[in-house]
């Protein structure tokens, strides 16, 4: 498949910037998707979603299977998962989503899935992209990102950034600014910025101003969106844009003890939703008390 | 020569006194130990009842059954918890370095025997030798070598620069001593963390060099050009003595520790896959699996670690158990491996006696699994107890314990056994030769026995050198056949793809069906040796017995000898060797963006594959086969010398001044000849030998 093949299948007035995510499976892709999209059209799972590329673009909510063939097939919106990996190339939504009014998304299979074959990752990158690329935090930056990071980034003209996601899974403020200081290290002159993220607490983060900024998703979104429009990025050095001393998982469910920092000015609204509007977050149980783990499971 | 001599005399860490449940799981491993015992006992007491030639005999087995020591290897990714798995299961949560970057660069060996004894802590460390160095440096390693074939000289540059980085950072750290140091062996009677960091743990190479800060702490640090390390400790949670080894991780950026990690495969007979819950088996975990079960799936586990940071472990984990049965399934992997879920870093937490200090989203975790997992039957036991169940170490001890039984211990047993029936079903005839004293006919001087052992050695040697030769040309010869054939219709398959589809779409070629050929000839060739040696083993029991009753007379009728037994053959792990066509990511799409042209395309390729596969046709072609050889050699070599032993012992008895003295002693012979028996019925017990009944006529 080539480039034409894969960008150009509908036709466009004009072409908006794209944003592409790209890293290893189960790294937060999906999840990153819903986020920037206010919605969860994407299926968010613990294993590898098996899904062809999906591009996302503004329109009247609609989905389309493209086949390698050309063909190009209705589909229903929450029944993505059951196209045909075999036959299709790509999956084409289209929603009302306010970022999408500014550029359009592509949500890449994850590397290193034994089922997905690894031309899927040729010849993605266009002119028009910025690369979004998920690496897990825990086990952040492997070779097999490294190595495959070094074929497609010569091919990108875009700004490129790179998330470390699940970062509340390290446990300390010392095991984090290691972390990013490695991957720093490894990653040298390959991403124009690097940003520390918990999706999963920015997903829940609701109408939580400080919950959402401490996910780190806030100083990546305005990132994107000043990327987006042309206005100046925030400076990528390091220590402004990556939180060093963000407060730790357990601080989070005490907001009123963290030293919220300044909100960022509001950007336009109606270019980027600042966080997705979801249900009150699950209730955490806690081992506050060793006692309570015995007499479970009565 | 050491150039520090460090044997310290500081008193050894301390051992924490252990609950009683972090033994759960390992019951076989207990009873096996039990049984171990018995045979050792029945060793002893042989070794008391048994004339000085044939002492010598019993004397060897005693030695190798104290030298049987289990292992286990401990694979993954890097930073899939390893290390801390490791600990875990030693049952000591801060013994072994780790950290939240890679962090353990050394293949460390944790030697494990029971007891609480707060002695007999001792530390090894091998340094690399200087030609190894040589060789990573000017090859690169495996990886290297295939990426400077296929024509990606950035990567074979990048592990060049890497390792003379490394090389030159231990040079300046260490200076003058660097050129001593390697090929160095280093003993400590003690080991703490400060010593293990040095030898054994990365350190945090991404900080500036100029950063004074660290330096102090990196002096003398040995940890990059330390090649193994070996740790001897008591642990009382341990029924047997086993040896855990933890590796570096694969798929680190530092491609080095990848082809440390990948040789220490080949030694290791049972290993653990250390996977990560939040994305379970990938292409890397999956080349490793491979890698190791070479399609025997009895002997990979795959532990999936970190399901403490799950969301909601009651719902993912049998969705993550599903996929990952599918991927097996789909590549051919071993699909009835076993698989346990669980955390390390829970178990940890118990250990340290720290279950308060569980994170948050972790105790969130924990409580849903607990709910979701049946351990009604605990709800009355201690939170600790319970969260060590949970934690999912007693079922992999489970698991490990009884693969080590029934593939390591068992078998071993069962050999040692065999062989002491043999050597006391022989005292018994020395026995009988004294009793019966001149009653038996002896017809040949003790001078000619020995020839004419030394003579049947020689020839039954000969025969299964030939046979074995024989049955491994046709091997070699089968495996050529398959070699050629592959890479005649994978370059038929390129050409096709070419005039089909042009050179703008990479091609790819699964080399599965190769290695299921070579798996195919190799395991008919394992079968077709084993039972050639089987039957030259068996015409030289029949031969050797004949000539005991020629030496002997009726004195040794009723002498059982064992037909030796036909050792298990390696794996043939090298067929599982990674060759260009597996890596359908990097290196292999920009080998085909540099080769231009069809005609280039198919020759290149073709000397591509050869140059790929030459390396471990000649492993198994060659290597393997010729190691194969040199055992079933050397056990028919064993079973000669075992009897020449106990003919000298028989024919030292026979004519001996003081045997007449004995006969008049008779009670206490008759008592030593019951002994034995009651012997000989202990070692039955523990094996499952084939029995031969000495002719009588």
């Amino acid at each position: 498949m080539n480039e034409d093949d894969m960008i150009d299948i509908t036709p466009q007035e004009e072409q908006k910037p794209r944003l592409v995510l790209m890293g290893e499976f189960s790294a937060g892709k999906s999840t990153l998707t819903n986020i920037i999209l206010d919605s969860q059209p994407l299926p968010m799972k613990v294993t590898a979603t098996r899904l062809p590329p999906v591009q996302i673009s503004y329109g009247a909510p609609a989905a389309f299977a493209i086949g390698f063939d050309g063909t190009r097939t209705q589909i229903e919106l929450d029944g993505l998962e059951s196209v045909c990996m075999d036959e299709t190339a790509l999956i084409e939504v289209h929603m009302e989503a306010e970022a999408l009014e500014l550029c359009d998304l592509l949500d890449m299979p994850g590397i290193s899935d034994p089922n997905m074959p690894a031309e899927m990752w040729e010849n993605v990158i266009t002119p028009r992209d910025h690369v979004i690329w998920c690496t897990h935090a825990t086990q952040a930056w492997r070779q097999s990102e490294a190595a495959i990071w070094k074929i497609l980034a010569p091919q990108s003209s875009g700004q490129n950034l790179l998330l470390i996601t699940q970062f509340d899974k390290l446990q300390n403020d010392r095991d984090k600014m290691r972390v990013r200081k490695r991957v720093e290290y490894e990653t040298d002159g390959l991403f124009d910025a690097i940003y520390p993220v918990s999706l999963l607490s920015a997903l829940s983060a609701g109408e939580d101003e400080s919950v959402w900024i401490e996910s780190g998703v806030a100083a990546f979104s305005e990132h994107v969106i000043a990327l987006l429009t042309g206005a100046e990025p925030p400076a990528p050095a390091s220590d402004e844009t990556v939180q060093m001393d963000a407060p730790r998982a357990k601080d989070l469910r005490h907001p009123s003890a963290v030293t919220v920092p300044e909100p960022a000015p509001e950007p336009e609204p109606r270019i980027m939703p600042r966080r997705v509007a979801s249900g009150p977050r699950p209730a955490v149980r806690r081992l506050a008390d060793p006692e309570d783990i015995a007499g479970f499971g009565s | 020569m050491n150039i520090e001599t460090p044997i310290s005399t500081d008193e050894p860490t301390d051992v924490v006194a252990q609950p009683q449940f972090l033994t759960a799981g390992l019951e076989p491993l207990e009873a096996f130990s039990q049984r171990v015992e018995m045979v050792e006992n029945a060793l002893e007491s042989l070794e008391e009842a048994t004339g000085s030639a044939a002492r010598r005999a019993v004397t060897r087995l005693r030695k190798e059954l104290d030298a049987f020591e289990p292992a286990i290897t401990f694979l993954g990714q890097v930073k899939s918890g390893k290390t801390t798995l490791v600990n875990a299961m030693a049952g000591w949560s801060d013994l072994l370095p780790s950290d939240v970057n890679p962090w353990t660069s050394v293949i460390t060996s944790l030697h494990l025997s029971p007891g609480a004894e707060k002695k007999d802590i001792s530390a090894r460390f091998q340094m690399m030798e200087e030609d190894e160095w040589d060789r990573l440096v000017h090859k690169g390693g495996r990886l290297g070598e295939l990426a400077g074939r296929a024509g990606s000289e950035s990567e074979l540059d990048n592990i060049r620069q890497q390792i003379e980085v490394l090389r030159d950072k231990s040079r300046r750290r260490l200076g003058r001593k660097f050129e001593l140091l390697l090929g160095q062996e280093h003993e400590y009677g003690y080991f703490d963390k400060n010593l293990l960091e040095r030898y054994i743990c990365i350190g945090d190479d991404f900080y500036d060099e100029d950063d004074t800060s660290g330096d102090v702490e990196n002096q003398g640090r040995f940890a990059d050009i330390t090649r193994s390390a070996d740790l001897f400790l008591r642990s009382n949670s341990k029924p047997f003595r086993m040896c855990l080894r933890d590796t570096p991780g694969v798929n680190d950026t530092f491609m080095m520790r990848e082809q440390v990690t990948i040789n220490a495969v080949r030694a290791s007979k049972l290993c653990v896959v250390v996977l990560s819950a939040h994305q379970a088996l990938t292409s890397v975990d999956m080349a490793l699996i491979r890698m190791i079960s070479s399609l025997q799936s009895r002997d990979v586990i795959i532990f999936v670690n970190r399901i403490d940071e799950l969301s909601d472990p009651a719902t993912q984990i049998p969705e993550i158990e599903t996929s990952i049965r599918q991927v097996l399934a789909d590549h051919k992997g071993p699909e009835d491996a076993q698989i346990v879920f669980g955390s390390a870093y829970w178990a940890n937490m118990v250990l340290a006696d720290d279950i308060k200090g569980i994170s948050d989203a972790s105790s969130d975790a924990l409580l849903k699994w607990a709910d979701a997992k049946d351990s009604s039957n605990l709800r009355q036991r201690p939170p600790a107890e319970i969260i060590w169940h949970i934690s999912g170490l007693p079922d992999l001890n489970r698991v490990v314990a009884e693969r080590i039984v029934e593939k390591l211990g068992d078998p071993q047993l069962h050999k040692i056994a065999s062989s002491a029936i043999s050597v006391a079903s022989g005292q018994q005839a020395a026995n009988k030769v004294r009793v019966e004293g001149e009653q038996a006919q002896i017809t040949m001087s003790m001078h000619e026995v020995r020839s004419e052992l030394n003579a049947l050695a020689d020839r039954h040697r000969a025969e299964l050198a030939a046979k074995t030769a024989e049955i491994i040309a046709s091997y070699q010869a089968r495996a050529d056949r398959a070699h050629i054939n592959f890479i005649e219709r994978a370059t038929h398959s390129l050409i096709t793809h070419l005039e089909n589809k042009g050179d703008s779409k990479v091609w790819s070629y699964d080399p599965t069906g190769l290695r299921m050929l070579l798996k195919s000839a190799y395991s008919v060739f394992a079968v077709r040796a084993q039972r050639s040696a089987k039957d030259h083993y068996e015409l030289a029991v029949v031969d050797i017995a004949e000539l005991y009753f020629k030496a002997f007379g009726t004195a040794v009728e009723g002498i059982e000898l064992n037909v030796p037994e036909v050792q298990e053959f390696p794996a043939p792990v090298t067929i599982a060797q990674t060759i260009a066509l597996d890596f359908n990511d990097s290196w292999w799409v920009s080998w085909w963006r540099r080769t231009r042209g069809y005609q280039a395309f198919a020759k290149q390729f073709h000397a591509l594959v050869s140059a790929e596969t030459q390396d471990f046709m000649e492993q198994l072609k060659t290597v393997q086969t010729s190691q194969i050889n040199e055992q079933l050699i050397a056990t028919l070599d064993a079973f000669f010398e075992q009897n020449r032993d106990i003919m000298i012992e028989i024919g030292s008895s026979k004519g001996d001044a003081d045997g007449l003295q004995r006969i008049c002693l008779g009670k206490e012979e008759s008592k030593r000849l019951e002994l034995i028996e009651g012997l000989i019925a202990d070692f039955k017990h523990h094996s499952a030998p084939t029995h031969w009944e000495g002719k009588t006529e």
